[in-house]
Formats: C-alpha cells, structure tokens, sequence
C-alpha cells in the first residue's frame, strides 16, 4: 500500500462516509415532509418552502465533504 | 407549437445526443473518436479552486481577479435592472415594472413572515441585497461568456499508420515542438514509418519498445499545454536589478526581466518562444539568483470572467458582513447589557461566590457550579456564532462550485445535451442559494434580536 493508495483511499473515504450522513437526513426530511402532507394538506405551501431550505441546509453537509476529497485528490 | 415543429426539435436532440454520445469522452472511451479536434472537449483539470485568477495585476496594489470583475458585473447588471424596471414607474405597472414589484412583494412577504412587520423593514435591505446579488451572481455565472475555473487541456492521441514493430520511442515526458518524431515503428516491408506529434505538450507512450503494433493502435497520449506552466530561468547568476511588471504575455519573446551580473552589461531574460499567457514573478527586484534559478512561470490566460460565488474571499466576505450585521442588530435590539450577557455570563457564578463566602457553602457550591457551566456555555455561544460564518461562506461557495464542476463533467461526458438539464439544476440552486444565504440571514438575525424581548 504506497501513499498514492492512501490518498485515493482517502479521497474515496471522505466522499462516502461523508455522504453518509447528509442522505440520511435527506431521507428523513422527504419522510417527515411526505407524513406532514398527509396530515396537513392545505399547509403546503408552508411545508413545502421549509422543505426545501432545510433539504438544502442538509446537501450543504455533503458538499463540505465534497470540498474536503476534492482538496485532498488535488493538494495531498 | 405543431406536432410537425416539436418532431423536429425532437430529432435534433435526438441527432445532438448520439452525436455528442459517440464524439464525447465515453465514446473516446469505447474507441469511436468522429469529432475532429476542433469540436472536442477538452479534459478537466482544476486549477485554480479556491480562488479567482488575477487579470490585472501591478506590485503594491491589489490583484484584480477575473471573479471580482464578474462581481463587478453582476453590481451593474442589477443596477441597470433596477434602473429599467423603476425609470418609467406607472399605476398600472407594465410587465418589467409588473415583474419587479412582483418579486419585491415576495421578498418583504417573506421577510415579514419570518421577522415580523418592525423588525422585517429593518433587516429588508441587508438580506434583500444579498438575495439578490447571490442570484444574479448564479445566473449570470451560466452565460457562455463566464469562463470555468477548471483548467481546459486537450489530450490528443497519436495513432501508428502501418502496422509493424516499435524500434525506437522519443522518450522526452515533454514535446516542445509540434511535428516531433516520437516513435519509429518498423513495417513487415522494412520500411521506416516516424509516428509525429500534432500539439506540444506532455507525452504519455502507450507501447513499449520492440512491441507489435496494429494500423490505427494508439502509440501515445498527449497531455496539451498542461498548465503547469513553463518556467523561466536565469540564464547567468547576478542579481535582479529590474522585473518588467508586465502581466500578460501577448507577443512571443517578450523581455521579463533583467539581471546584472556586475560584469558589463546587463543581461535580459526573455520569454520563452511562441508561449503566451500569464507571468507570475518568483524573484524580487533587488534579489541575488544564481544561474538556472526560476525567474518566472508563464501560465496560460485565465478566463477574463468567472462566478463570482466560486470565490472563497468573495463568499467569505459576503458571509463577514452577514454574521456583523446579524451582531449589530442583536446589539442594538437588546442593548449592549443583555447583548454581551450572552457571551461572558458571569452573573450566577458570582452571586454563587458571594452565597460560599457569607456561610451559606452548600448553595453557594451548587450556584458556582451553574455559574462555571454558564461560562462555558457563553463561551460555545460566541464559538457557534463564529462558526456560522465559516459555514455560511462555505456553504455557497460549495454549492456554486460542485455546480459548476457538474455541469463541465456532463458537457465533458457528453457533449452539448447532457449539460442541458444541469443548467436547469442550476437555475433551482442558484434561487435556492440565495434563498438560504439570505434566509438564514434573516432567520439568525430576528433570532438574535428576538431573544430580549421574550426575556424583558
């Protein structure tokens, strides 16, 4: 295993597990917004614009990571 | 539109994507190479990151990046909209007027849905501006004329004509001229066939020497002008009495410096032959180079506009005026007391203090213990709202980067109709970029002034 692995590895490592988290709470924000719909139909203007900052709030984690194996597949 | 229209702007979509399938880097992949070298897309290489790259340039004074003239334009850009939109107010607003209004109805709807009528007025300019000037950063970076940040290189392959046998391969990494002998393959007739280069650039041998090779096989691939620039060295050792500030190349052989070696004359350091493009000095006026010490690196020209979002410092200053202004609404909505309470909370350590020293020691203990946790908690308070500019300039300049990343790779995976849907993706993220910068402007702000008057 040289260093050129490593950092691949590495690279590789921080996009994934990164990812991780973020597709979770994407995941979990679709579920609550798609249950809240179902009880509360008429609010869904409101639900919906809450949705779509706290969905991109979320996608913000995932592109830290991205930043992070980016700096690391060009700089390291 | 007729059946008849839409069929046909179906089929050349239809013709645009197979096209672009076949001519594109996953059909250079699978070995179908049509489009001639003019047409193709050039690989990605990321050059410049975190930053914009200087257009003009001049020691002592501050660099002016290709990211701050597009900030520059996207300031007149909206000046002008405004101006247009507002020139010729009616009662009954005409469509641009109608749009305007429309839009800054939205906004102070918002704004006052979330910080209330008072205190909505107050913060509409700040968060209105950034809005509005995150936005049309966005939009405006999806002009053609708005160049990546990712350095464009051009592979080219070079392909054997007859087949036969590898006998000797050039092996300079680094082709200078164009039409240089790389490789000499030996045909089953003995004739000697010379495989030559299209381009300057780096090399990379596919075959190997003695190897057989079939008509058409690819004997190596180049690497165009990586821009990992062509250095300038010093011919002589001396020292450097004058740098001709010049930053941009534009002629071949241009003088670049001078360097006295305290014999005679001067000796002046030229550009290199028929290389062009942007001059970044490593040595000082005044400063001692020995012979072959780098002088300079010419790199090729930048891009002469570029999203100003895909900028660390653009974001991280927008993000700077954020969180002050943020701050200074707290400080001026709360007073400074209730203010600086938030921070340095010393109140229930001390009066814990006073309880321990006049003899009541066990509630005295039990105060001072509250009061140590709310030190610390003061402490994680000024952290977590220091935090939130590093977050805030990161955030957007993620967002505008990883786009712009995105739609290159698509146009560079497959030409032309693939980047289509990308650019819609990116109309949403720009308004949704500015809707969070914004937002959460608005959002810390109302939180930061809102928390006195709960507690008065």
């Amino acid at each position: 295993m040289n260093a050129e692995m490593i950092k691949f590895l590495a690279v590789g490592l921080t996009g994934s597990i990164g990812l991780l988290g973020p597709a979770l709470g994407l995941g979990l924000i679709g579920y609550a917004t798609v249950t809240a719909l179902g009880r509360n139909p008429e609010a869904r203007g409101a639900i919906l614009t809450n949705m779509i900052l706290v969905a991109a709030l979320t996608e913000a984690v995932g592109i830290y990571a991205l930043i992070v194996s980016i700096i690391l597949a060009m700089v390291a | 539109m007729s059946r008849r229209g839409c069929g046909l702007i179906g089929l050349v979509v239809l013709i645009l994507f197979i096209v672009g399938l076949a001519g594109g880097a996953i059909g250079q992949g699978m070995g179908i190479d049509l489009l001639p070298q003019v047409l193709k897309v050039p690989s990605l290489e990321i050059e410049s990151f975190f930053s914009g790259e200087a257009i003009f340039w001049r020691e002592g004074f501050l660099p002016i990046t290709n990211t701050l003239i597009a900030s520059w334009v996207t300031i007149l850009v909206a000046t002008l909209f405004a101006f247009a939109a507002t020139r010729k107010m009616k009662i009954i607003p005409g469509r641009l007027q109608g749009l305007v209004e429309m839009a800054m109805e939205m906004l102070i709807n918002f704004i006052e849905s979330v910080a209330g009528h008072k205190n909505g007025r107050r913060f509409l300019p700040v968060v209105a501006t950034i809005f509005i000037f995150v936005m049309f950063n966005a939009y405006l970076a999806l002009l053609p004329i708005y160049g990546p940040g990712i350095h464009v290189t051009l592979h080219d392959k070079i392909e054997t004509r007859d087949a036969g046998t590898v006998v000797e391969l050039m092996v300079h990494p680094i082709v200078e001229k164009e039409d240089e002998v790389i490789a000499v393959i030996q045909t089953a007739d003995g004739a000697r066939e010379e495989v030559k280069s299209h381009q300057t650039g780096e090399i990379e041998y596919i075959v190997e020497e003695e190897g057989r090779v079939e008509a058409g096989d690819t004997v190596a691939v180049m690497v165009g002008e990586t821009d990992n620039g062509t250095a300038i060295v010093a011919p002589v050792a001396g020292t450097v009495v004058k740098l001709e500030l010049q930053r941009r190349i534009e002629e071949s052989e241009q003088p670049v410096a001078k360097i006295d070696t305290g014999t005679g004359e001067p000796v002046i350091v030229n550009s290199p032959k028929d290389k062009l493009g942007e001059l970044e000095y490593d040595v000082a006026r005044g400063q001692v180079v020995s012979a072959d010490d780098e002088i300079a690196v010419l790199t090729s020209a930048p891009p002469f506009l570029r999203s100003a979002s895909t900028d660390i410092n653009m974001t991280l200053a927008m993000a700077l005026l954020a969180v002050i202004f943020i701050e200074l609404m707290g400080l001026t909505g709360r007073g400074f007391k209730h203010y600086i309470s938030e921070y340095i909370n010393v109140g229930e350590l001390f009066r814990g203090m006073k309880l321990f020293f006049t003899g009541k020691i066990v509630d005295g203990l039990m105060a001072s213990v509250t009061g140590v946790i709310n030190v610390i908690i003061g402490g994680l308070e000024f952290i977590s709202h220091m935090t939130r500019m590093v977050s805030f300039a990161f955030r957007l300049f993620g967002n505008m980067t990883a786009g712009e990343i995105l739609v290159l790779s698509a146009t560079f995976l497959i030409p032309w109709i693939m980047a289509m849907p990308f650019y819609g993706l990116e109309l949403l993220i720009g308004f949704i970029q500015a809707l969070i910068f914004g937002g959460l402007t608005l959002v810390f702000a109302s939180i930061a002034v809102g928390h006195g008057s709960e507690e008065h």
